[in-house]
């Protein structure tokens, strides 16, 4: 990563987010119009909306946009400042399951988008609704040190799961969420038929691995750490969590296989600067912007057509990238927005017990 | 000036009858009252009540018991706060005692060190830990090259978190058995030796029983605050060590369940009620507010201790026999340095990592840079939280001491015997978990619109602050000697005359001292800003918190390094003024 | 554990034996013992012989080294130079808790956690004696400071003299070689006081145990000694029983220590001693040399007024009941007298002669 670039960018333009910032002490109403806060989740993504669509839209509309990070789990926030009328930002970034489980609360949350999208086709399945546009994909994959594992890593999540060929220390997330579909996987279920979860199918495949379980992450960037640092040998990670740990250096391979998910805009209701939102998002959609972003963040891009104008060595790195994508099913969020609650409980009592 | 006149305002008017001072302690009980037994109570009665029908029932609680989850959980809790209370007490008594051997000026500046770490908060101790104790980090590192073979696996486990609690805990263990060993006349223990007890004796026969009432009050502090601790299990720890606050908060922030949140909160109160009274009745927890009630016990229990104290004297004979007495001390000071040394470890691992060049936090760091700093003073999250914090922490400092002293005065004047419920009251936010606190605020602050308010987290501090702002008063009122109000009074001066001029030139130094503290306290406060803050009032410690959670860049060592740095020089001021 | 037991034995023994036999071997030899505290020297070279049942007071100003000397003794400060010798056996270097002393504290040093009789039996407890055989001797201890009633109590619920009872019971009960008391009085007030110096008289003469005492209250001393030894800057003035250091005073510092007197300092020239008052008689037991300063004690009691040499002026009258003391001012000397309460004593302000009977003087000289 080139720091001294990215420093320069960074110092002017913070320079400008300073002053404007609401979250300091200024938050006036006047100053409010001149700019947009977007809510993102930090770290990567701060940088590479910002190389790819903040620097821009700062330019081309003469505004400033404030970055501002999301919570890990956004949904209390989310609704903490509807509830509250706090303008904790203008755009917020969600997934799909995120939007449908804040939509199960009583009570609005989001404004509809108006997008107009004139070529849909060049998008993935489910990228829009009337609420959300996706602007990149990520999955649940497996990352492996490839300093300790060498050549005999596992290449499918049935091979993570033979701890007889394959040892090293291991990994997976604390939570049903991906977890279950990836034991599904690793059982031999067909891609096409892991939903609805076979839940007691899956908690038996977990059953099976639990004792060479060294580590259950808890949070993106403690895994993104361990491995980093090496902690674990293999894992389950987020593909963008992972690829931070690779691009600074660490040992690590990924396998594509596993699950997606979409990050996507959304407008939390309330906001007055709607119609700024609702360009600043339209804005986003365009393949070259999406290509740009890439740079810095590892998300495949919702636009297909964005790859186009990425270098078809680093479009490996992505989930969308075709040889990667094959491997992936869609996360089911309407099957996770009714069936979190109590997947969590029974999940978290196997875990205890 | 007349002799007649000089009478009519005089100090003494026995004629008439005279409001006791204990109603300076209204405001301060009325603050307690309203923000903690009241949110209490209502959150314990949401978990009983129907919110369609109104009716009380106890579903929840069969929900609850039903999915062991949350009785395991309580179970693991309870037992995890108790190991760590055990290590705590143990080595905390080990270095307390090392303390009180040393000079008075050499103990100054070693309690000094054990006393800083408590102001960092433990989300940073923790995190540093995960750093320094990495698979591949510095002490493997260290262990392997000193010979160590095989798997070096010393995170995410019962033992990671019961160090990093015992981490954290330790220095309040130690500075709560301090004094009552300080206290502990050194002639007894020559005394004892005149008539015949060697050392060995003259510890288990002397020191050690003079010396438990501060172990029991330690054991009972330590076990209380780690009840309610979240983040050391979340960070350090493996499923096995989920703790009850890590249920609590995901069933508020991510089902919105505040229900079975309450019924958690509930039973979690309950039972740590119950041990506080359990242990009242064999202990005596007079001790822990620093009156030197000796309180006299059942003969039984009496008895058994002296009997565990005896068996404790012939076990250690073996040793004294072979020579070891003498190098008893000597093992001491070694153990007590190295704890010492341990807890101020992670306060000075971050500096290092905050000046790294590279994108992680790694220790040792491999190259120089001021990038992480840059980013630290320039990104409007981390300096907006800063602010926050500084700006709340202020007028917690301000609005704690107001109360306390209001308070801590009339309670060292009363002549009532209420005194003593209003004392146990004003401790009572330290008795109740923090997470029970934090939780019941969230419920009843979200009916009045103070959630994700600056303002309700001041409040919710302020709440939280005041045991310690409390007692720090009391202390420094009733160090205060009032015949000089008397001596000042017959020296002509009027009331406020001798506020002004006897009174506050000499309670200067405690009343900034607990300011500071209280200041200290809300800067460095997690939980109740993780609740009420609402995701949307991000104060210091919950952006650290969000980073650990979400990118973990080497920003939060800048800012841990800017947080250490102020909470060095506000506590090195508290502590010269602190009374002493 | 063997051979603890056995030297408490054989050291009971000997302390029975030796106390049927009344041996004249001191039962503690203290000598050429210094300490050093940095620059200061707190002791300076003292020997000192204690006899078997003695009672001896070390007497002393604070600071004059009587509470570092029994420090010395009891082991609770070790010293710079010098031996201790208890029954025979130096102790110089060995741990307090194998000297077989007993030390009533200033404070009493009674264990707050334990009760009346658990303080009592403590040292009975570090002798591994059996638990029978300790309530037997604690209840006789207690029996003999009279405070059987209180056996069961904490020491914080006594009251200021039952406490020095309970300390003095506690080194009573195990019958050390020697019982050192540090300033066991101090602390109580002046009724209390003669109480306890009569009790303490009454235990040394049942028990007939050798023991120290420490004071700085030279009535107390004269009261319970049968020697004191008064010390000062660290070194021994003077030893002597209570009359020999009351009559016969060997130096100066003595003379104006012990009791009430009148000093008179000046030189020695043809047989009398030129003060500032003029030519004074020496007693006639007086050898001084000629030339040498020394001093005349007069005591208040020999001071005859209107009658006598000297003239000076009455300054102060004390009325104490039994007499009036008068204080007399002649040039700047102080002088102090006494004067039957009946009759007519002097007036403030009166002119008045004074003397006394040249041999009810000391002649002291200066060292």
């Amino acid at each position: 990563m080139s720091t001294t670039l990215t420093r320069r960018h960074f110092m002017q333009s913070t320079a400008a987010l300073g002053l404007a910032s609401p979250m300091v002490i200024t938050g006036t109403r006047a100053r409010a119009q001149s700019s947009l806060i977007v809510g993102d989740m930090g770290g990567a993504f701060y940088e590479g909306f910002k190389t790819g669509f903040y620097d821009d839209f700062e330019k081309d509309f003469d505004i400033s946009i404030s970055a501002t990070t999301m919570q890990p789990d956004p949904l209390p926030q989310f609704k903490m400042a509807v509830d509250t009328n706090t303008n904790l930002f203008d755009v917020a970034l969600m997934t799909p399951e995120h939007m449908l489980r804040v939509q199960n609360l009583d009570g609005e949350y989001f404004e509809p988008l108006n997008l107009t999208i004139d070529n849909p086709e060049d998008f993935i399945d489910g990228n829009f609704t009337e609420y959300f546009a996706g602007i990149g994909i990520y999955a649940m994959i497996m990352g492996c040190r490839q300093d300790s594992m060498g050549e005999n890593y596992p290449k499918t999540w049935t091979e993570f799961w033979n701890t007889e060929s394959f040892q090293g220390r291991r990994g997976l997330w604390r939570s049903p969420v991906t977890t279950l579909e990836i034991a599904l996987l690793a059982d031999g279920v067909a891609p096409a038929d892991i939903y609805p979860l076979d839940v007691d199918r899956a908690f038996a495949a977990l059953d099976r691995i639990r004792k060479d379980i060294d580590i259950w992450w808890t949070s993106g960037a403690q895994a993104t750490q361990l491995l980093q640092n090496g902690e674990l040998d293999m894992m389950s990670a987020w593909s963008t969590r992972a690829y931070t740990a690779i691009a600074s250096g660490a040992p690590a391979g990924l396998t594509w296989e596993g699950v997606y998910n979409i990050d996507g805009w959304t407008i939390p209701k309330g906001t007055e600067k709607v119609d700024l939102a609702r360009e600043f998002i339209q804005y986003t959609m365009d393949p070259e912007r999406q290509a740009k972003f890439t740079q810095k963040l590892a998300l495949g891009p919702a636009n297909q057509k964005a790859y186009d104008f990425i270098d078809p060595d680093l479009a490996k790195q992505f989930p969308t990238a075709p040889d990667n994508f094959d491997g992936l099913i869609l996360l089911n969020a309407e099957y996770w927005a009714e069936n979190q609650d109590a997947l969590t409980e029974r999940f978290e009592q196997w875990i205890l017990s | 000036m007349s002799i007649a006149s000089e009478q009519v305002p005089g100090t003494r008017r026995p004629a008439r009858r005279k409001l006791d001072t204990i109603f300076l302690a209204g405001p301060g009980l009325l603050y307690v009252a309203l923000l903690l037994l009241v949110p209490a109570g209502a959150l314990i009665l949401l978990s009983f009540k129907n919110p369609e029908t109104g009716q009380l029932e106890l579903t929840v609680y069969r929900d609850l018991f039903s999915a062991g989850i949350y009785v395991q959980t309580l179970i693991n809790t309870f037992v995890i706060a108790a190991q760590v209370t055990l290590v705590c007490v143990v080595v905390g008594y080990v270095v307390s005692a090392w303390l009180t051997m040393m000079s008075e000026k050499r103990r100054r500046l070693a309690i000094w060190l054990v006393l800083l770490p408590v102001w960092v908060s433990p989300l940073l101790k923790n995190f540093a830990w995960i750093v320094l104790l990495a698979r591949k980090g510095i002490v493997a590192q260290m262990l392997t090259g000193l010979g160590y073979e095989g798997e070096i696996d010393l995170l995410f486990g019962r033992g990671a978190v019961i160090f990093g609690m015992a981490h954290a805990l330790l220095p309040i263990a130690i500075l709560t058995m301090l004094p009552t060993m300080l206290g502990i006349d050194r002639r007894l223990l020559s005394a004892s030796q005149t008539m015949g007890a060697d050392r060995r004796q003259a510890f288990w026969r002397v020191f050690m029983p003079l010396s438990m009432p501060g172990v029991t009050a330690a054991g009972l502090l330590v076990f209380i605050i780690a009840i309610g601790f979240f983040i050391t299990p979340a960070l350090l720890g493996s499923p096995r060590e989920t703790m009850i606050g890590q249920l609590m908060i995901t069933q508020v922030q991510q089902f919105f369940n505040m229900r079975l949140a309450g019924a958690l909160a509930t039973l979690l109160l309950v039972v740590t009620l119950l041990i506080v009274i359990l242990y009242d009745r064999i202990f005596g927890i007079s001790s822990a507010s620093g009156g030197a009630g000796q309180r006299a016990h059942s003969s039984w229990f009496r008895r058994g201790g002296h009997a565990v104290l005896g068996a404790g004297a012939a076990l250690t004979e073996p040793l004294s026999r072979l020579g070891l007495g003498a190098m008893a001390p000597k093992a001491m000071s070694v153990v007590a340095i190295v704890v010492v040394a341990l807890l101020i470890v992670p306060v000075i691992a971050f500096p290092p990592m905050a000046f790294s060049g590279s994108s992680f936090l790694e220790f040792p760091p491999k190259s120089f840079s001021l990038q992480w700093f840059e980013r630290y003073l320039t990104d409007p999250q981390w300096t907006g939280a800063t602010l926050r914090s500084v700006g709340i922490s202020v007028v917690v400092g301000l609005l704690a001491t107001m109360l306390a002293s209001l308070a801590a005065y009339g309670l060292a004047r009363t002549k009532t015997k209420l005194g003593g419920i209003a004392f146990l009251l004003f401790l009572m936010p330290m008795i109740i978990p923090n997470i029970v606190i934090a939780v019941a605020l969230f419920y009843i602050f979200a009916q009045f619109g103070l959630v994700a308010t600056d303002f309700g987290i001041a409040l919710g501090h302020t709440l939280t602050a005041l045991p310690i702002v409390f007692v720090i008063m009391l202390l420094t009122f009733r160090g205060f000697d009032w015949r000089l109000g008397d001596a000042a009074a017959t020296l002509g001066a009027s009331p406020m005359q001798r506020i002004r001029h006897v009174l506050l030139p000499l309670i200067r130094g405690g009343a900034l001292s607990a300011f500071l503290f209280g200041l200290l306290h809300s800067f460095d406060e997690l939980t109740i800003a993780l609740f009420v803050g609402g995701g949307v009032k991000q104060t210091l410690p919950k952006k650290m918190w969000d980073d650990i959670l979400l990118s973990v860049s080497p920003t939060l060592a800048a800012a841990a390094v800017v947080v250490i740095l102020l909470v060095t020089i506000l506590f090195v001021i508290a502590e010269r003024a602190r009374p002493k | 554990m063997n051979t603890l037991t056995k030297r408490d034995m054989t050291m009971t023994n000997l302390t029975d034996s030796a106390s049927a036999v009344q041996t004249r071997e001191a039962k503690l030899k203290v000598r050429d013992l210094a300490k050093l505290y940095g620059n200061v020297t707190a002791l300076d070279h003292v020997s000192l012989d204690v006899q078997e049942g003695e009672f001896m007071t070390l007497l002393g100003p604070s600071g004059s080294g009587k509470t570092t000397l029994l420090q010395l003794i009891s082991g609770l400060v070790h010293p710079s130079t010098g031996s201790v010798i208890i029954d025979g056996k130096d102790c110089t270097r060995a741990p307090i808790h194998t000297r077989d002393i007993g030390v009533v504290f200033q404070n009493y040093a009674l264990f707050p956690h334990l009760t009346v009789s658990e303080n009592v039996g403590f040292p009975l407890l570090m002798r591994k004696i059996a638990q029978k055989e300790i309530q037997r001797r604690v209840n006789e201890a207690l029996e003999m400071v009279g405070l059987s009633h209180a056996e069961d109590r904490f020491p914080q619920q006594l009251s200021g003299g039952q406490q020095q009872r309970v300390a003095l019971a506690r080194c009573l009960v195990y019958k050390p070689a020697i019982i050192l008391m540090d300033e066991p009085l101090g602390a109580l007030d002046a009724k209390l006081r003669e109480t306890m110096q009569i009790e303490i008289k009454r235990i040394h003469r049942e028990t007939s145990t050798t023991m120290i005492f420490v004071t700085h209250d030279q009535e107390e001393a004269l009261a319970l000694s049968d020697r004191i030894c008064l010390m000062e800057d660290g070194r021994i003035a003077q030893i002597g029983t209570p009359q020999e250091m009351y009559d016969r005073p060997t130096n100066r510092f003595t003379a104006d220590f012990i009791g009430r007197s009148t000093i008179f300092d000046g030189t020695v020239k043809g047989g009398k001693l030129h003060t500032a008052l003029g030519a004074l008689a020496l007693p006639s037991e007086a050898r001084p040399q000629e030339g040498e300063t020394g001093a005349l004690m007069v005591r208040p009691n020999y001071m005859t007024l209107r009658k006598g040499d000297l003239a000076g002026r009455v300054v102060e009258t004390v009325y104490n009941g039994a007499e009036v003391r008068v204080l007399l001012k002649a040039g700047d000397l102080e002088i102090t007298a006494s004067a039957p309460a009946r009759g007519a004593p002097p007036r403030i302000g009166e002119d008045i002669a004074f003397g006394w009977a040249t041999d009810d003087a000391r002649y002291v000289r200066n060292d």
